[in-house]
């Protein structure tokens, strides 16, 4: 072994060592390493445990961070060591992006989801209060709402008068048009009666459009993908120019 | 050969059908006939013996194109056993357009009659009774189901539950929400709940009418450009006869023979921009 390749085995073991230091006394506590400014929030609403979370990713990115040691063994260049840095960068962010990714999957479920439980609401205020409709929806309401409805329509009944009762139901996906709908539902319930059935038909025309914005922008992102098969045989007939091209000049070539 | 073909395209066939939440026994020949029912009005036609007719003029074309194209026998071979294979593929992919087609018609249909009669008569037995005149297959088979369990029990919910579990639309939902309100509280209770029922149902339909037309309309341009890029290399391929000899250009024949594979893979591709669901999964509430 020559002196440069004992140099690399050399600061390959310290690598190694280091790391195996570190994964022995790996926690999210004891190594500060900066988090993402959202992540407090998305682990809340996708019921996972921060801490938990935040060591499980540490870890599986220092088990990938452990082929450096072999990296420098085998003399790899700097821009692939880099390179394999930034590999280990995405393994660490890469639970993260899952988890934002599940998350606006959510909220995309959640915007359509919505008006139709609310279209359901307000055919039961025709004849009942609002408790009582929330109340009623319960089996027939999509999954994500059902499982807040309960704690919401408690809530209502102890304390009617109260907006963030309303306000609070759903907050977590930060959807302004839920808020509003939830400000509309505790005006209706709060004002009075001879304003509410005008403040009820406000809600009912607000839905109706936003109903219909949903279906529409769901079916666009439907079609969306398939629109660019029009385009692969227009790609097809160029590559075939590009042959027939090469294969004209290969043979003028060969006829000198 | 011909037998692994034929194996090959039943195979997938089955898996296509397979996954499919459509019952095996829709591609049946009994079920043709409602097949065929509402196939004018969408520009398209199921028909068996057409298909048949269609498939030797593609194939006749695909021959003529190969020829063209200077192709020896053996890619002229190779894409003629792969059109085979996806024929049966295209058929599927029609009926299950069908199906969708049919779907959407009865239950939409179904609805626009139960509330009309709901509205005149304010009985749930009649309107049921007088509105399944207007389907039939499956859905026909709910409403006689949900009459059947009215008559033994008087449960509006229950009978109801027969249809919205066969189809858990949100609308079928609402109306079902209707129906039990104004038994409960009387007629005079819910009657602008009606306006919102037929207001949501006129969207639904106008909303989905648009989108199949634009999904049609997207399979004839992907259509049209499969048309354009053959004559494309048809002109090329004019222009190259003048002074080179095709025949004897081995890569020429095969990068023809991916060219014409992908222009069929994208015909497939069109074809199946249509099979999909007319109601939509996120708006079901089961």
């Amino acid at each position: 072994m020559d002196r440069k390749g004992g140099m690399f085995t050399v600061k390959g073991l310290s690598v190694l060592l280091l790391v195996m230091l570190v994964f022995a006394n790996v926690s999210a506590k004891k190594i500060r390493i900066r988090k993402e400014s959202d992540l407090d929030h998305l682990c809340r609403m996708n019921c996972h445990d921060l801490d938990e979370f935040q060591n499980s990713r540490l870890r599986i990115a220092l088990k990938t961070s452990l082929i450096f040691p072999f990296l420098m063994f085998t003399r790899v260049s700097w821009s692939m060591q880099l390179l394999f840095l930034g590999l280990v960068v995405l393994v660490y962010r890469w639970p993260y992006l899952l988890l934002k990714k599940k998350f606006n999957g959510s909220i995309q479920h959640l915007k359509y989801e919505f008006p139709i439980w609310l279209r359901q609401l307000q055919i039961l205020l025709q004849s009942n209060t609002v408790a009582v409709s929330m109340e009623i929806s319960i089996p027939m309401a999509p999954a994500m709402i059902r499982g807040q409805l309960g704690e919401l329509i408690k809530q209502i009944r102890q304390e009617p008068q109260k907006i963030t009762t309303y306000t609070d139901f759903l907050s977590g996906y930060r959807l302004m048009e839920v808020t509003r709908a939830m400000k509309l539902l505790y005006r209706y319930n709060a004002v009075g009666q001879t304003d509410s059935v005008r403040q009820l038909n406000r809600m009912i025309t607000t839905t109706g459009k936003w109903l219909r914005q949903q279906r529409i922008s769901d079916q666009s992102s439907q079609s969306a993908l398939f629109q660019w098969w029009g385009i692969l045989p227009l790609l097809s007939v160029t590559i075939v120019f590009l042959v027939m091209m090469m294969v004209t000049i290969t043979s003028f070539m060969e006829r000198g | 050969m011909l037998i692994i073909a034929v194996l090959i395209s039943s195979l997938i066939i089955l898996l296509i059908i397979g996954r499919e939440e459509i019952h095996p026994s829709w591609y049946l020949p009994k079920n043709w006939i409602h097949i065929k029912k509402v196939s004018i009005g969408y520009g398209l036609i199921w028909q068996p013996k057409r298909q048949g007719v269609l498939f030797l003029l593609i194939s006749m074309g695909l021959l003529w194109l190969s020829e063209q194209f200077y192709l020896p026998a053996l890619n002229t071979t190779v894409l003629m056993i792969i059109c085979l294979l996806s024929m049966p593929i295209v058929w599927i992919w029609q009926a299950q357009f069908q199906f969708h087609a049919l779907e959407f018609e009865q239950i939409t249909t179904f609805l626009q009659h139960f509330i009309a009669y709901f509205k005149s008569s304010e009985k749930v037995l009649l309107s049921l009774s007088e509105s399944a005149v207007y389907v039939d297959g499956e859905l026909k088979k709910s409403i006689e189901d949900a009459i059947e369990h009215l008559k033994n029990t008087g449960d509006t919910n229950g009978s109801f539950d027969i249809i919205t579990s066969r189809y858990p639309h949100f609308i079928v939902n609402n109306c079902q929400i209707w129906v039990a309100t104004a038994e409960q509280f009387g007629f005079e209770q819910s009657k602008e709940a009606i306006e919102l029922l037929e207001d949501d149902i006129d969207d639904w339909i106008e909303d989905t009418m648009l989108f199949i037309r634009n999904r049609l309309l997207m399979k004839n341009r992907i259509l049209l450009m499969c048309g354009m890029s053959a004559v494309i290399a048809l002109f090329n391929q004019n222009l190259l006869s003048s002074f080179l000899d095709l025949d004897s250009v081995p890569i020429y024949h095969h990068v023809i023979t991916l060219f014409l594979m992908s222009l069929h893979f994208t015909i497939l591709m069109a074809f199946r921009l249509i099979k999909g669901r007319w109601i939509a999964k996120g708006e079901c509430l089961r």
